[in-house]
């Protein structure tokens, strides 16, 4: 059997998801995960430029990021399988830090502090 | 009474404390019972909106001082001042922002009147030094100000499709659609200006 292996490549422009996007950062005083999910919106400023702007849909809090996971599935936030995977990335990171007290910033690498 | 309703990236301190600090992209930590709530500040859109709905829930807050590095792209801090100094237009719009999406579109116009009566900005931005920071809260303490009337409260709702928030308490009903930049784009629009 013939298997086809390809190198994995990075995209070079980003797509917008037209479900929407998410912000994503960790209630410190409630030690849970908060993903703010925003539906896109499109405001027109002047000289005929546009900006794109969202509107609030849906707050899910959690701890598990396989729960979190699943929640936004099931609610059909994402339209894109590549917003899926950087969905998924972004909430096993948030897990990562909540559970080894790291600051988690979205789209920022977590810092681990190496051992003495 | 219900403090500081809308989820963030905050701290909270002293509940009788005057002063709520915005550090803007900074990391800074101070100590519990000199601040009521301090926390960075990324977006000149969402941000704001959290920290006026958050501010306005707690009446005792009376100075808001804003440090730390500016928001590259965003202008946060600018479009904050700008806030409090001009209010929104018709559209929404901070007038005067530098920020890049600098809108208002969640809150009313009694609050956004009631934050920039509510509280004194106090404009430190650029500056990362604790002590400098602690000692201007210092001195805020010792000119104490009477609490701002009676707390407004966003109230956050169980799900209902298209309807996440629902009301402040009792007197001030909250627009359902919140507007906000994404992140990433902005910070293409940030790019593309050259900044």
């Amino acid at each position: 059997m013939k298997v086809e292996t390809i190198p994995a490549e990075k995209d070079q422009k980003m797509v917008k998801d037209p479900a929407g996007f998410f912000v994503v950062f960790i209630d410190k005083e409630r030690d849970e995960i908060v993903v703010e999910f925003y539906e896109g919106v499109v405001k027109d400023e002047k000289k005929g430029k546009k900006v794109g702007t969202g509107k609030l849909g849906l707050v899910v809090c959690g701890t598990d990021a396989e729960a979190l996971c699943h929640t936004i599935a099931r609610e059909e936030l994402v339209s894109r399988f590549e917003h899926a995977a950087y969905l998924g990335r972004e909430l096993q990171k948030a897990e990562l830090a909540l559970e080894y007290g790291l600051d988690y910033e979205q789209d920022e690498d977590i810092v681990f502090k190496k051992k003495r | 009474m219900t403090l500081y309703p809308w989820r963030g990236e905050f701290t909270v301190g002293s509940e009788t404390s005057q002063v709520a600090i915005d550090t803007l992209a900074s990391r800074l930590d101070f100590p519990k019972e000199k601040v009521a709530i301090w926390g960075q500040h990324k977006t000149e859109n969402l941000g704001i909106e959290k920290i006026m709905a958050n501010v306005i829930s707690n009446p005792n807050i009376r100075y808001l001082i804003i440090c730390g590095e500016e928001v590259r792209g965003h202008r946060s801090g600018d479009s904050l001042i700008a806030l409090h100094a001009n209010g929104i237009d018709g559209n929404g719009r901070i007038i005067g922002a530098k920020g890049a999406v600098p809108y208002i579109e969640n809150l009313p116009p009694e609050a956004i009147t009631r934050f920039r009566e509510q509280v004194e900005i106090i404009d430190m931005i650029g500056t990362t030094d604790l002590d400098k920071v602690l000692e201007k809260a210092g001195e805020l303490a010792s000119r104490p100000r009477e609490p701002f009337g009676e707390p407004i409260i966003i109230e956050f709702v169980e799900r209902e499709k298209g309807s996440q928030m629902k009301s402040f308490e009792g007197k001030i009903a909250l627009h359902k659609d919140l507007v906000v930049d994404p992140y990433l784009e902005v910070e293409e629009l940030a790019l593309e200006a050259g900044s």
